[in-house]
């Protein structure tokens, strides 16, 4: 099967209000990445994002580029899930010659047009959230907040855990230029921060953002003769089932992530031991300590340990999140944790920078309440 | 409507610390600091909002009331789940292949595949599986804080229904908990929960 690269990588400033509509935060975004990788607009015959209903779907995106005969068009409905899945089924075009050269992107105005974090706006239209809206349970905060609970009461984690997470990607936010919150924090700032959704607080919540980012994908042979060092498609996996309402689960975790993680591995040939950084989808401190075990980094129980230990600081381990995250950088729906895996394995990542970065695996949301999850295992420049 | 009664009404923006920008979460109401809805005579707390009023304003134009919010957006799947909730009686279906029990309703046992099915009433005897505490206005009308509780339902233990609560004080998790049915207004009846005897 023919190897898939991403050759460029495009990104928009990160802001609260962009002043500019999603389609032209997504055109910014993908001619930085062609810019990037030294290719065209006329180069590109795929176009692929996914949306919640918030952002210039992909026919629109691939008119306004000049696409007349898209060969590949993917405009996926679903949200954090998905974001690894925008690049992996891109990728499998390439592999099977449906496309030469896909684009790749998200873009959102997450804190000035549609919020986010849901504060006065529908709930999606899933049917299971008849069951919870009347309660006034429907924004993603909440969602996370019971899956919290029941891993702070069953004792799998405790407030410094998730503080330390919260602190640690703050710490990695401070050697990022791009980064929209870069003041150091301390435990005692964490402890301090108010409550949102009992057991979660401020600190634990991601940001709401403004901004794009792109990708750009062609084979490895083509990408090795253009602009930059290109970065290597591992292995893609999807996975996914459970719902919060799921029956035949008798606890809110493990995510759909638990399940799918071997299958990557398997993928790419490799285990959790020959990852350098790990970019885990944060929208909420709980996903980093569950993911790392959901992906075999720490055994079970063992993440908060791990964390408290500091081996998901930059000089650890295994750096985690090292562009601060959604929780310090910004909140790009996943696809900016594409960008740093791609900066950190070309070796662009500056005072950041993981020493001798070989091998990144970047998540989406593991699939807690939503049901679906995706991941890529990322290599560099051969 | 004033502008001060809109859904973002802002609990919370007097919780924002000046190094903590509104750029974090989620949660930050779209009503800048200084609106109106911060001063004095309208405390942060009030959220001013009663469940009326969204849907008055859902409504300009059309000459009639929109539904509540509130107002389970029920399908062909669920009608008679929720009509059965009217009457204060929680039903759970139970596979005629394999008695396996299911919620929320739906056509096929995941568990066998068969399509043919029961309705079974549940007594409403659980445990706290989960709880959460809202302290910011994500609907509009929901007096802060709130409390929701995820309960792990006696008849099976796989089955997780969510709900209001009534207890005093707040659900522990792991405690036996009971169902008793929140008349909110006219038409509309939901499940809460309150501590088992």
């Amino acid at each position: 099967m023919t190897t898939v690269a991403i050759a460029g990588v495009g990104r928009t400033e990160l802001s609260k209000n962009s002043g500019v509509s999603t389609l032209t935060l997504a055109l910014r975004a993908i001619r930085a990445a062609l810019d990037d990788a030294g290719l065209q607009v006329r180069d590109v015959d795929g176009v692929a994002t996914h949306s919640v209903g918030d952002s210039a779907p992909a026919p629109v995106v691939a008119s306004a580029l000049g696409i007349r005969d898209v060969a590949f068009l993917l405009n996926q409905s679903g949200g954090g899930g998905l974001s690894a899945t925008v690049v992996g089924y891109a990728a499998a075009a390439i592999a099977t010659g449906q496309a030469s050269v896909i684009v790749c992107w998200r873009a959102i105005n997450a804190r000035s047009e549609f919020r986010m974090g849901g504060s006065g706006r529908d709930a999606p239209p899933l049917a299971e959230f008849q069951y919870q809206v009347p309660y006034g349970y429907l924004a993603p905060p909440q969602q996370f907040a019971m899956l919290a609970r029941e891993l702070l009461d069953g004792g799998a984690l405790d407030e410094r855990v998730l503080g330390t997470v919260s602190v640690t990607q703050r710490s990695h936010a401070a050697r990022n230029p791009r980064a929209m919150l870069r003041t150091p924090l301390s435990l005692d700032d964490y402890l301090a921060s108010p409550w949102v959704v009992e057991p979660l607080r401020l600190l634990d919540c991601c940001l709401e953002t403004d901004a794009a980012v792109a990708v750009v994908l062609t084979s490895a042979a083509r990408a090795r003769d253009l602009a930059r060092p290109s970065v290597h498609i591992r292995a893609f996996a999807t996975g996914g089932g459970d719902t919060l309402y799921s029956t035949g689960r008798s606890t809110l975790a493990p995510s759909a992530a638990a399940l799918m993680a071997p299958r990557l591995f398997r993928a790419a040939g490799l285990t959790p031991s020959d990852i350098d950084v790990a970019e885990l989808y944060d929208a909420f401190t709980p996903l980093v300590p569950l993911q790392l075990e959901d992906y075999g980094f720490c055994p079970p129980g063992g993440a908060a340990e791990f964390i408290l230990a500091g081996e998901t600081a930059l000089g650890g381990a295994l750096p985690v999140n090292t562009h601060g995250g959604h929780l310090s950088e910004g909140y790009v729906h996943g696809l900016n944790h594409v960008a740093e895996a791609v900066d950190q394995l070309r070796g662009d990542a500056g005072e950041r920078q993981v020493a001798g970065a070989r091998t990144a695996l970047v998540s989406a949301q593991p699939g807690y309440v939503g049901g679906v999850t995706s991941a890529l295992i990322l290599g560099g420049p051969q | 409507m004033s502008a001060a009664l809109t859904p973002e009404q802002p609990a919370a923006n007097a919780a924002l610390t000046p190094e903590q920008p509104a750029a974090n979460a989620a949660l930050i109401p779209k009503q800048p600091a200084t609106s109106a809805a911060l001063t004095p005579e309208q405390p942060a707390t009030s959220a001013a909002l009663t469940p009326e009023q969204p849907a008055t304003s859902a409504a300009a134009g059309s000459g009639r009331p929109a539904p509540s919010w509130r107002q389970p957006r029920t399908d062909r799947d669920s009608a008679e789940w929720w009509a059965a909730v009217a009457r204060h009686e929680l039903l759970l279906q139970r596979c005629a292949g394999c008695g396996d029990l299911r919620w929320p309703p739906r056509a096929m046992c995941a568990r066998c595949g068969g399509f043919d099915w029961t309705w079974r009433p549940s007594a409403g005897n659980g445990t706290v599986a989960s709880w959460i505490r809202s302290h910011r206005p994500f609907a509009p009308g929901v007096p802060l804080p709130n409390v929701t509780v995820l309960v792990r339902l006696a008849d099976q233990p796989d089955l997780l229904l969510p709900g209001g609560w009534t207890g005093t004080g707040e659900p522990r998790t792991g405690s036996a908990v009971r169902l008793c049915f929140d008349d909110i207004e006219p038409g509309l009846t939901l499940l809460s929960w309150e501590a088992a005897p």
